[in-house]
Formats: structure tokens, sequence, C-alpha cells
């Protein structure tokens, strides 16, 4: 095939590729991506095969502009993400553009930039590992299409009459709206010149370089490039510790997590399969992995008000800044294990007063992997991460030492401890917040204090068990009560007077966990059962090659926690909560999450563990790439392993205090920040200083190299043949200016000295070049009595020569 | 190498030089020649003991001596021999030319003509004559020292290079030094003095010395730079034609000869350096065509190259 | 043409704007601290690496060598092999060969063009070749070569170049063209006399040495009747010894010091008529000839017209470099001294007399020379005193055109 046809070819693969990388990441509107794709593919057909339909190059400027003025449109309402997509969107126009005019080297430069900005564009979109495989298939064909590219320039450079045509194209007439097949031009019939030189293409170009030695060529290149991506990208210093915000990419979807619950709302619910984060259980002495049993809840907010105004289990919760203070050291004998969340760079953080809510397993400890900015609101029970303001630093991944309960019980039960100096009693902040979760509207939902009454009448509990009556309302919702778990709460059923918690419980008893948890709260509250709604994730896919829950907002859960006073709490665990306990109790009939651990064991489900995993990876180590990660991830190992057994020689510390005081003193403050912008650019610098080095290097090895070897080579000959005292003479004499000439045979150089000699020096002398003579031509091995005969003579040497030093010149 | 046979060596050296004076150069050359089982061209004006030398080594040694004067007029069969009809026995009868003899002198082997003289040759490279058909071994040790002018040239037929290449070494004699010149005188009162000579050595003893020639030992880096200096020769500028291979095996064999009369058992670079130019000047030929000051100009440039290749160490 | 006309390891324009595109996107991934810009800028390191080492390391295993006639008639179409060997290890592919060919002597000094040919693949030890077609339109000594060769293999961002020293001559000889028969009675207009007194020994001439086409004043009895017959056209036989060809040709390569291009194109008139004399007397051989040309340098050639005697003159009169020059005088002053037979022709590209005494002064003055100078012919062609007898190389190819 020619030369010209596979770079059409590849040229439209490589735009459909770009139009793909686009569609990868604009979910919302996939026609688009696709009509570029079959755009691609047509238009080799149609302009490059057929030649049936061309647009001539005026139209194709008038197309553009429309296209660039139909996409303004779009432009400029939008917010970041949305001028974005317009972008991406302008792209694919101009890029349909340009496929179908006849191509020329100036189009097939148009589309191959257009293409990489499609490219650049798409990395802004889409976040997902699915861009990185998307980008190696990109990569392939983009070297592909550079290397026929390539050639087809050099082949239109050096043959007239491609060149003849290929100008043809070019300098099309301004006013044919339609080319058709355009005839060769021939204009070279006279020649006027003096000298008139002509080249034709070898006849094997297309053959060559259609074959598969291309092929492996263009691999090739692709296994360098990829390596040398690799390399680049983790060896270049970032220069900031900060995350991409994500302001580019799309906003949170309305689903899952909430900081707050309302129950106004009605229709479906989606199920989000949006990633929030990834959580690891690792023990903290050995790091491997540990599952836990019973499925973690990951706390992350804590509601304790119900608003009957808008229907909505709200905090109004004042910052206690006793209580939120950083997480307490884990106690000394209960065995503990280490908490490792990645957040999704897309999730966005609820604020809290503290900062930015932080999701965990309750109660939190820290150890020294802790990040000492997690503060811990002890009163309410939840985590934030401090900052000033919304737009401070986000966290991607946090750790925290949580304790290893595989016990049922023990795992639902959270300890209330008391600031108050005797620990068995409660002080009066604890208190008072217990009074307010007891608060209740007496003279609403009468309707639910009615069925309230009944459960716990109803239920074979001791009444004045908290305890008990908190577990019967619980086997109320999930067993007794006939409730089902629905996503999806039709409209026509609820009944608008009454208060949807109400409606929930009474009438139609289905809805999802936000209704159980809600009716559950209220209905403690009505038995003076202080008591608070949780709002975090229940359980997540576990990962089985990462070891890690995979939690995404469809695991969104609310559940309840009840306060139950020690003199409440089952005899067996009564003496470890003194001032009693926080009981976890999850209304919400089970059946939503177990699908996930059903499939286990599949090779679809291992795939997607794996795909998952991957797209971790991604994440970690690629969109979050940073300079502490960076700096953690990379360079540590890589210094630990590599330097560090090179020796303090070359101890990458003092390297670096080396550098920041060599650039301090010159002026500039390299500060603490060792990735700062200034290693960025010294990076830059020291690569383009490597790459002078190496050429000048290469120069002078070519100018140099030959003569240095030959005198390495003659180093090591005279170490070789035991001939160095010969060297040692030689050398001597140089010093004295006295220079055996290349020519020279030793005796030659010797017998030329006897003018300038004494007599006891050329006595000297001449043993030692015999010597030499001997052991070097004969083969002969001197014994130590000769080798110290020749000492001697040499001092003797020495001896003359200084005295020549020292004699009066004339 | 047992010593006897150097010191043999010497004493041959000894009594050549008592005739041949002030000219130790020239007969050491001689030696080496011999030595090295080969041949030798003398050139230069008549009257410096051109043919003296080659008399006095025939003399010093036992065995066979032949003079051929060459001129215009002699024929191939009248060196090797030719095959006579012997009417008593009615057989044809080989009679051996003067060639037959250890040592043969060529005298003015330029004169004679081409023919004549490639008879020579032949019989040099392949140390026998053919003869009808028949082929007759030359007695060993053989040696050409074949003597010419090369300041004449009316009627002479220059040797040709290709046929050059058959001698070892080509020297010139050059006028001895005035103290030489006057021992000359005094030796010459009483008559010739190579006729005092007797031999020193059997040609049993030459034919030892030169199977041990052959012993003597070569190191790697001395080969490296016997062949520099024969490259050197092919890449210069000055220089048509560089050495041959047979240039380089010559100059091997005349290194180890001079070693031998030294009484060394290993070559050292000195010896190829110093031989270099007389072995090589004659098988090259120069750029340009330079008529009388060819020799002088050719010995220049191969020791000026000779000069350049760096000497291993 | 190419602009990158360094030696050794060069980026190219697209290379450029590729850095300048991946620098764009390594500042803006920096700025926004986004990796995946990140990765995309890392990816397009790889390419450039790559590229530049397989540029590296093609070029100097390849040994190139050029092929090509040491001499061709301006206007005639030569071809020139380029061949390429690679002793490397692994094909080296898409080499590009610039050859320039540069006149170096002759009317157009420093003129020079270069071509471009393309090699797809040099595989190992497998020689490639390939030829392009040149056509000088001008006479002279030109330079073909140095080569330069040059790879931007495979992606065409770093390239290569290597400048490979082969030198080739190239004689570009004048156009020929064709002498009319007046031509021929100019030169033996006395010699009927010397023709026809031959006549008179009849078949009796001097040994027979070939055949050629018939002449004016060749008698009748020289005739070949056969070949005639054969060839429809008169050929004679020829003898040995005949000297009636002997000529001598004088050019005179004068132009003004800014010469007009009337100027010019006489000169190239005056110098193809010599060529074609050549190639003239070259056909019947055997004949005594003396050249010379006055230019910027004056050249003389005296022998007998051989094959090798062509290649010189011809070489002469390609180099003929026209000047004002002043040598015409001593040219002819030798001329009539060394060539001691038959016409002297004089061409002259400007107006020139040979009554005149101030520029022939040392030939006027030489009394021995001067009695030769009836021999002499002065043609000028400012004058127009060629037309009739010389028909220009590039009519008569124009003419075969046509037909």
């Amino acid at each position: 095939m020619k030369v010209e046809r596979l770079l059409q070819i590849s040229v439209a693969v490589l735009a459909a590729l770009g139009a793909m990388l686009l569609g990868g990441g604009e979910t919302d509107d996939a026609a688009l991506p696709i009509a570029a794709v079959l755009a691609a593919f047509i238009s080799v057909y149609v302009t490059d095969i057929q030649r049936w339909f061309s647009l001539n190059r005026n139209l194709a400027n008038v197309a553009a502009l429309l296209a660039v003025a139909f996409s303004i449109s779009d432009f400029w309402p939008g917010n970041s993400t949305e001028k974005l997509q317009a972008i991406a969107k302008l792209l694919i126009y101009l890029q349909i553009v340009l496929l179908f005019q006849r191509k020329s080297t100036r189009v097939y430069w148009h589309l191959c930039v257009l293409s990489l900005l499609q490219v650049v564009v798409a990395a802004a979109l889409n976040l997902n590992v699915s861009f990185g495989f998307m980008l190696v298939a990109y990569m392939l064909a983009a070297l592909t299409t550079l290397s026929l590219f390539f050639i087809y320039r050099e082949t239109v450079r050096v043959d007239p009459i491609l060149k003849a045509e290929h100008d043809a194209i070019d300098n099309r007439p301004v006013f044919a709206l339609f080319g058709s097949r355009d005839e060769a031009g021939d204009g070279g019939g006279v020649m006027t010149e003096a000298v008139l030189l002509e080249s034709r293409l070898p006849k094997n170009l297309a053959t060559v370089f259609s074959s598969w030695q291309m092929f492996v060529q263009v691999c090739k290149l692709g296994i360098v490039t990829l390596i040398a991506t690799v390399v680049c990208f983790y060896a270049f210093p970032r220069p900031s510790r900060d995350q991409w915000g994500g302001g580019l990419a799309g906003g949170l979807r309305e689903t899952g997590f909430k900081d707050q619950i309302s129950f106004d709302r009605m229709g479906r619910i989606l199920q989000s399969d949006e990633m929030v984060m990834r959580v690891a259980f690792r023990s903290p002495v050995t790091d491997t992995p540990k599952e836990s049993p019973l499925e973690p809840y990951f706390r992350g907010t804590v509601l304790n008000r119900y608003q009957i105004q808008t229907s909505s289990w709200i905090t109004t919760y004042s910052p206690d800044d006793e209580g939120a203070t950083q997480l307490p050291a884990a106690p000394p004998n209960v065995e503990m294990v280490r908490q490792l969340v990645v957040l999704n760079p897309r999730t966005r953080l609820v604020q809290t007063a503290h900062g930015h809510l932080l999701f965990s397993v309750y109660p939190a400890y820290r150890d020294q992997l802790t990040s000492s900015e997690i503060i811990d609101d002890r009163l309410a029970g939840f985590l934030s991460f401090a900052a000033s303001d919304a737009l401070g630093a986000k966290p991607s991944q946090y750790n925290v030492l949580i304790p290893w309960r595989p016990a049922e019980l023990e795992n639902r039960l959270l300890a209330l401890e008391s600031r108050d100096e005797d620990k068995t009693k409660l002080d009066w902040r604890t208190k008072s917040y217990l009074d307010s979760l007891e608060k209740v509207e007496v003279f609403a939902f009468g309707e639910l204090q009615q069925t309230t009454r009944n459960v716990v009448e109803s239920a074979n509990v001791d009444q004045k068990n908290d305890f008990e009556v908190a577990q019967a309302i619980e086997r109320f919702f999930t067993d007794e009560g006939g409730f089902s778990y629905t996503l999806e709460i039709d409209p026509r059923v609820r009944d608008p007077n009454l208060d949807p918690l109400e409606d929930f419980l009474v009438n139609h008893r289905s809805g999802h966990c936000e209704y159980f948890a809600g009716a559950m709260a209220l209905m403690l509250r009505y038995q003076r059962i202080p008591s608070r709604i949780v709002v975090g994730y229940k359980g997540g896919e576990y990962n089985s090659v990462g070891n890690y829950y995979a939690v995404k907002q469809m695991h969104a859960h609310a559940w309840v926690e009840a306060y139950i006073p020690q003199k409440d709490l089952p005899e067996s665990v009564r003496e470890n909560y003194p001032t009693g306990a926080w009981l976890r109790l999850d209304p919400t009939p089970s059946g939503e999450t177990e699908v996930v651990y059903e499939e286990k064991g599949g090779m679809l489900s291992k795939a997607l563990d794996w795909f998952d995993y991957l797209e971790l990876m991604w994440r970690d180590y690629v969109v979050e790439m940073n300079s502490e990660r960076q700096e953690n991830a990379i360079y540590k190992p890589f210094a630990d392993r590599i330097w560090r057994p090179l020796g303090d020689w070359f101890n990458y510390e003092e390297w670096r205090l080396w550098v920041k005081e060599k650039a301090a003193s010159v002026g500039v403050d390299i500060e603490g920040e060792w990735f700062s912008w200034y290693m960025s650019l010294l990076t830059i610098f020291c690569t383009i200083a490597g790459f002078g080095i190496y050429q000048s290097s290469r120069w002078f090895i070519r100018r140099f190299g030959q003569p240095l070897w030959r005198w390495v080579r003659r180093q090591l000959h005279f170490n070789r043949h035991g001939v160095t005292f010969y060297l040692q003479l030689e050398r001597r004499l140089a010093r004295r200016g006295m220079r055996r000439a290349p020519g020279q045979t030793p005796y030659e150089f010797v017998d030329s000295l006897r003018a300038r000699l004494t007599p006891v020096a050329m006595d000297a002398i001449a043993p030692v070049v015999e010597a030499y003579y001997r052991v070097r031509f004969g083969g002969a091995v001197l014994s130590e009595e000769a080798l110290s005969g020749i000492e001697d003579r040499l001092t003797t040497l020495q001896v003359e020569l200084d005295q020549l030093d020292r004699s009066p010149r004339f | 190498m047992p010593a006897e046979l150097t010191s043999l060596v010497a004493e041959l050296e000894n009594s050549i030089s008592r005739v041949v004076l002030g000219k130790s150069e020239v007969v050491r050359k001689c030696l080496i020649t011999l030595l090295a089982g080969e041949h030798l061209l003398l050139e230069d004006v008549p009257g410096v003991g051109k043919t003296l030398v080659g008399k006095a080594l025939a003399r010093s040694l036992d065995g066979d001596f032949c003079r051929l004067q060459f001129t215009p007029d002699l024929l191939p069969s009248d060196i090797v021999g030719s095959n006579v009809f012997n009417t008593k026995t009615h057989e044809f009868v080989f009679h051996r030319g003067p060639i037959f003899a250890n040592i043969v002198i060529a005298d003015e082997i330029n004169r004679t003509s081409p023919r004549t003289q490639s008879a020579l040759l032949e019989a040099m490279s392949d140390n026998q004559v053919s003869v009808d058909g028949v082929t007759h071994d030359l007695p060993t040790p053989f040696m050409v020292i074949a003597t010419q002018n090369p300041f004449e040239f009316e009627g002479t037929y220059p040797l040709p290079e290709s046929q050059l290449d058959r001698f070892l070494m080509r020297i010139s004699m050059g006028y001895p030094d005035r103290a030489a010149e006057r021992q000359i005188l005094e030796s010459h009162r009483r008559g010739e003095p190579v006729t005092e000579l007797t031999p020193v050595l059997h040609s049993d003893q030459i034919k030892q010395l030169q199977a041990a020639v052959r012993e003597i030992e070569m190191n790697d880096s001395i080969h490296e730079y016997l062949l520099d200096i024969i490259e050197a020769t092919r890449d210069t500028d000055d220089l048509q034609v560089g050495a041959s291979t047979r240039a380089a095996i010559s100059l091997y064999r005349a290194a180890q000869s001079l070693a031998m009369i030294e009484g060394r058992e290993f070559v050292v670079p000195d010896d190829v350096k110093q031989l270099a130019v007389s072995v090589l000047a004659h098988r090259v030929i120069p750029k340009g065509y330079l008529h009388a000051g060819q020799r002088e100009a050719v010995e220049t440039i191969v020791s000026r190259i000779v000069d350049e290749v760096a000497v291993p160490t | 043409m190419s602009f990158w006309s360094r030696q050794g390891s060069m980026i190219t324009r697209e290379g450029t704007y590729y850095l300048l595109v991946m620098t764009f996107i390594v500042v803006g991934a920096m700025i926004r601290n986004f990796q995946l810009l990140m990765v995309l800028a890392c990816m397009m390191v790889g390419p450039l690496l790559y590229n530049w080492r397989v540029v590296q390391g093609s070029l100097r295993r390849l040994k190139f060598s050029r092929k090509l006639s040491h001499s061709v008639c301006a206007g005639d179409p030569l071809l020139v092999e380029l061949r390429v060997e690679n002793s490397g290890r692994g094909a080296v592919y898409a080499v590009v060969a610039c050859d320039v060919i540069e006149a170096v002597d002759g009317p157009k000094i420093g003129e020079s063009c270069d071509v471009e040919v393309f090699f797809a693949r040099v595989r190992n030890g497998i020689p490639e070749s390939s030829t392009y077609r040149a056509r000088v339109q001008h006479r002279g000594r030109y330079r073909v070569g140095p080569l330069e060769t040059s790879t931007a293999f495979p992606l065409g961002l770093i390239r290569n170049t290597l400048k490979i020293g082969e030198i080739d001559d190239l004689i570009v000889y004048p156009r020929i063209g064709h002498l009319t028969p007046a031509w021929r009675r100019l030169i033996q207009d006395d010699r009927s006399g010397y023709a026809a007194s031959r006549r008179t020994h009849g078949l009796h001439e001097g040994d027979f040495y070939g055949l050629r086409e018939w002449r004016t004043g060749d008698p009748k009895q020289w005739i070949h009747w056969r070949t005639t017959a054969k060839r429809n056209q008169l050929v004679v036989r020829q003898f040995e010894k005949q000297s009636e060809q002997d000529v001598t040709i004088i050019v005179d390569a004068w132009v003004s010091p800014q010469p007009t291009p009337q100027e010019e194109a006489s000169v190239e008139r005056i110098v193809s008529i010599a060529a074609s004399v050549v190639a003239d007397l070259s056909a019947v051989g055997g004949c005594q000839m003396y050249l010379a040309c006055a230019g910027a340098k004056t050249k003389s050639l005296h022998g007998s017209v051989s094959q090798a005697f062509v290649h010189e003159a011809m070489t002469i009169l390609a180099e003929v470099t026209p000047a004002p020059h002043k040598s015409i005088d001593g040219c002819l002053l030798d001329a009539l001294r060394v060539g001691r037979t038959g016409k002297v022709v004089l061409l002259s590209s400007r107006n020139l007399e040979l009554s005149d005494t101030n520029t022939f002064q040392e030939v006027w003055n030489d009394h021995k020379v001067r009695s030769e100078i009836g021999r002499v012919i002065c043609l000028s062609d400012a004058r127009d005193e060629l037309t009739n007898l010389f028909v220009d190389g590039a009519q008569i190819s124009g003419a075969k055109e046509s037909s």
C-alpha cells in the first residue's frame, strides 16, 4: 500500500482515537465523538480513496469559522467544565472539517496538532484509568502516524512529481466549491535552468514502509516511549505539595452522602457507582492487610436534630473547642489496626466546624504516621481535617488507628468518655449534649408515638432497660414491622399531610436507610433514649487484589446511635463503659449490599477487582502525583536502595543540604520545600546541561578518545609486563624535559641523552633500559635482586638529575 | 641458542672486518643476509669494495665460491649450466654452471640482458635451477651477492622492481672514511689481504645458524610494530606502491638475524627500526619520477616513515 | 534547499515545534499541578530521545559511492548512480543523500544545483543503489559532491547530517554542432590545387587507411562505390599521410568587462564551433591539430588527433572562461610558430581584424611569423561571419524534436 494511503488511514485512526478520548470524559454527550469517529473513516473512503468529495480550502475555512462561532455560544455561559466541553466540541468540529479536505502537509499537521489538543482537553475531563489505556493506544497510533508522516514529507521533498502534486493540492483554485479529481499539473516541461537534476523515489518505498519491520520499529519506539514516560514522570520533581484541585472536572453528582437528610424530595434516587474512597485495614506492626469479619461502618457526620418544618435531619451542633482535639493516642492493651483511607479526588468533602469532614471507623487513634491535622470532635464523634475554609487543602489520603473489634457487641458499642476528673461521672457538657438528643416535640408525631408505644409494649422487654428497648425497636424495623427497602419513593402513595417519616413508619413502610434511621431516631427519643443519626458509608466492595474496600456512593448509609447508660448495658461489657456507651443501631433491613459478596471468586469479579485496583494505582501514582508522594513513594525508596549503599559520600541528605547551601549563597532560598519551583527549573536545567555534557564528551571522545585510550592502554601495558620501573625512568626524565619521541626506541632515546647527562647517570640508565628490553621483549622475569638493583640505579639517577638542577648552567 | 654459535658469528664478523675495513655496517648487513638465508644487492660506484665484501665472506666460509662477471653477452646457460651430449655414452650430461656454489658474487648484474638476470633471480628465489625440464637443487647455504653501479645508464638493464624484491637488502657501500682508507692502503702494501683469510665457519654450521635464526622470538608488540611500519608505507602519500607482504616477511627475518648476531634470543624494536630502510627502500615505488636522486629520496621517505611509527613500549 | 546545512545531529523545524508544544504542556501541567498533562508531556519525551538515538547511530555505518561518467556533452542527459552499503548490524531507513553539482570552471563558475536522493532502506550487507538524472546545459568543469547524507528516521524530529567527502569531477563538453560544407571549403580552399595535383598520382597516394565521407576536392578515383551505394552518400577511401586536414584553431573568448548576454552567446558559439571541429577531426583521424584558447586563462594543445587528444581538447574548451583578456596576440604568435601546416582559424567573439597591428603587435613585429600570417583566417561572430559555416547543436536537437 502506498505510504500516503497508510498515512491517511493512520491519521483517521488517530483522529478517531482523539475523539474517543474526549468522549470518555464527556459522558453526557456521546453522539459527537461517535460522529467524529464515523467521519474519520468515511473521510478516508470518500475524500482520500475515491476522491468523490473534498472541501475546498476556503469552504473549509468558512466551516471552521462556523464551528468556532457555534462553540462560542456554548462556551460563554458555562462553568469551567462546560467551557472545557465546549472546547472539546470545537476541536471535534474542526477535526471533521479538516478530515474532509484534500490532505497536504499543512492539513496533516493541523490534524496532528488538533488531535494532541484533544488529548490535552481529554486529560482534563477524564481522570479514570481508562484514559491511561486509551492513551497508550493513542500513543501507538500517534507514533505510527508521525513515522508515516515523516516518510511522506521526505518523499514529497525528494520527488519532484509528488511535490508538484502536493503543491497543486495546497494551491487549489479559490472559488471551486467542491474539488473534483484534479489532474496533477506538470508545469515542468520547459527547463531553463543551467543544471537540471532529477531524482526518483526508490521502487521499494511502499513495500519497505508497509512491512512488518516498520511495525517492529513502531513497537520499539512505543516501548521506549513508555519507559521514558514512566521514568520522566516519576523523576521529574513536582513543584508543589498540592493535589490537583479537580476544579476542571465535573462536579459531584447529587447522590450518595450528604451532611443532612431531608425527606421532602421524592422520586428515584440513583445508585451511584462513583468511587468515594478506598479503605484498607492493615496491621500497624506487620503492615499486612487485615480483612474485617464485620462490615465496617465508616462514620461521616452526626445529625442531632430533626426539623419538622423542612422535614430534615440536620446538625445543629455548636463546636466544642475543648472536645475537638487531636486524635488521642491509642490505649495500651487494645489491639489496633491501621485504617488507610484514600479519597477519590472528585469526592467533595463536607465542611464541618473544624474543616473537611473525614470518614473513618470510630473511634480513631493516632500514631506517628497519622497526620496531626486530623481533629477528633469527641463529643459528637466525627473526624475532620483541619482547614481554614472550604478551599483549604484537601487531604488525598489519611490513616488512623482504629480498635480491632471482631466481636459483634463490642463493635457496636462506642464508649462515651467523660471529661470530668472522675471518669465515672458525666461532665455537664456531655450531659447537656445528651439532653439535647432527647428533646422531642411532644405534640407532633402522634401516630409515631403511638406506634412506638405499641412496639415497646408488644416487645417482651424490660421497658426500663434502654438497651433492650433500643434493640426491640431495631428488631421492629429489621424483622417484625414488615418494612421493605426501596430506593424508589413513589410520590403518589405518600400522604402530603403527614410528615414523611411518620408517613413512612405508619403507612407504607418502604424507603431507604435514611427513612429507617430517621424514624428510628425519633422513636428512640420518644422513649427518652438520647439518640442521633450517623451518616456515612457501610461496608464497600472488598477488592481482593489490593486488599481494600472500594467504597462507592451507593454504599452511603445512615444509622442510629443511642446512648445507653452503664446500668443498662449487658453485664459482660459493663465494666468497660463506666459512663455508658453509644449503641449503634442499624434499622435498615439488610439485603442491599450483600450482592457484592455473593459473586466473589468469579472471573469477572476478579477482573473487576483488578481494574479497580488499577484505577486506584492510577489515581495514586498518576493523577495525584505530588511532591509529597513523589518523595515518599519514589525518591525515598530509591535513595534508600541505591544511594545509601554508596555510603556517606553520596549521601542524599548531604547533597540536599549542599545544594541548599549553594543555592542560598547565590541568593536563592530553597526553604524547606525541597521540591520547589527552583528544583523543577533546576531539573530542566540539569537535563539540558546533561545533554550538553553528553554531546561535548562525545565530541571530546571522538577528538581525543583514541590517544587517551592509547595512553591508558600503555599504562596498563607497563603494569602488565612488570616494567613500571622503565615508566618511572621515562617519567623522571620527562620531568627534566627529556621526552622520548613516539618513534624513538628506548635505546635510541638513551643514546640521544648522552650529551645532556653525566656519565654516571648514563651508567645508571643503561642497565635499566637493558633490563626493560629483556623483560618487555624477551619475556624475562626479573629477580628481586635485579629489581632492587634497578631501584638503586634509579635513585642514583635521581641524585644525578637533582644535581643537574643545582649545577650552574652556562 | 648455543653460545658457541653466537661466538662463531662473532668470529665470522671479525674475520670479514679484518679485510673490509671501516665498513662494519655493511659487514653486519651482509651477515644478516647470510643468516636469513637470503640475498644481497650492493650498489655503488666501482672501486669501493663491493666485490671485496663478497670475497671476504666467501673466504671466511668453508664453502664453494664463485664470481660471475655479468656482461651483455652472458647467456642464462652460462650461469646455470647446460646439457652437453656425451658422444661416448650417447646421452646428455648436465654440466653445472658456476651458480652451483655456496656464495655467488654476481658483479654488475645490471649489465646483462634481462633474460640472464631472470635466470639468476629464479635460482635465487627457488634455490634450484631447471634445465631442459630437469630440476637441479642448488647447494645450501646459497647466497647471491649482486653488485651494480646505479650511476651507469648507457648499456644497462636496470632490474625491475619485482625482481629487486628478491634481495633481502639493498645497501650501498659509500666511501670509507679517511682513517679506514689509510688502513686499507697499509694493508694492501703486501698484496690482497683477502687471500690471507681462512675459513672460520663450515657450511653445516651456517645451516645450523640459519635454523637458529628462525627460533629467535619476537614479541607480539613487535609484530604489531613491524606491521605498523609496513602499513605506514602503504598509507603514505609519498609512495605510490608500499611494501609488500614479502617485504614484511623479509623484515621479520632480518630482524631475527640481527638479534642473533647481537647475541639476543629475542627481537627488540631497534632491530626492526635499524633494518627497515635497507630492507624496504628498494621494494617501494615513490610518487613522481625521480631520476637520479631516486634512491636517496626513497630512503629518506622510508626512514621518515619509520621514524613516525610509534615504537612499542 | 536544505535548511539544516550543519553537520551532526540537529533538531529539525518540526522538532522545534514539537519541543515547543511539549514545553507548553509541561508548563501547563506544572502551573495547574495537573498530572495527566504531565503524563502527556513525559510521553512526548520518549519519541524525541528515540529519534535522536536512532539518528545518531545510523549514518556512520553507511558507505556511499558515486558512479558517473567522466564527461558528457552539454544538454545531454547523464545518469549518476549513488550506491550505498551498510556495514552496521541493523537496517537503516529513510536516508536522504543530497548531491551537489557545482561549476568550478567554464562560463558559469559558481553556479550550483543540488538534488536529493531517497533510500528507503539500506539493509546490512545488501548494497542499495539509486540513480538521478542530470542534464547540464552549459559546458565547463563541474564538481559533483560532496555528498551530504542525512536521516531523520523515524519521526523527523532530529536530523543527523553527515558530509561525505566524495567528490567527483565532471567535464561537460561544449555542445557539438554541425559544420556546413562551407566550413570545409574555407579550410581547404587553398588546397584545391594541392588536391588536384594529387589526383595525378592516381591510386598510389599511400597506404589504405579507412573510409570517410566525400569532401570537395577529393578525386573521383577515391570514391568507394560499394559503401557509397550502401550509405547513399559519397564515401571515399582514405590514405595515410594525408595532411590536408591539419588545422589550427584559436578561440578568442573575449567579453567586455560588463558582459552582455549577446557577447556570452558569441563565446558559446565559437567554443561550440571549435568543439565541433575537434569532433569532426576525430572522425577523420590522422591529422595534426593545434588548439589554443584565450580567455581568463590561456591554454593550448598540440598533437595528432586521437581519442586522448579529443578528450584533452574538449576539456580545454569546456573550461574556457570568457574574460576581457589581452592574450590573443601571444596565442596567435605561438600558434603560428608551432602549428606549421594547415590553416589557422582564429575564432573570435569580438570584432577582431588581423590587420589590427595594435592588438597583434607581437605577431606583426616578429618577422618570421609575419610571413605566415597569410594562413590565418579570422572569423568574428560579432561580424556574423559564422552563421553559414555552422549549425548550432541546440538548433539541431530542436529540429529533431520538432520532427
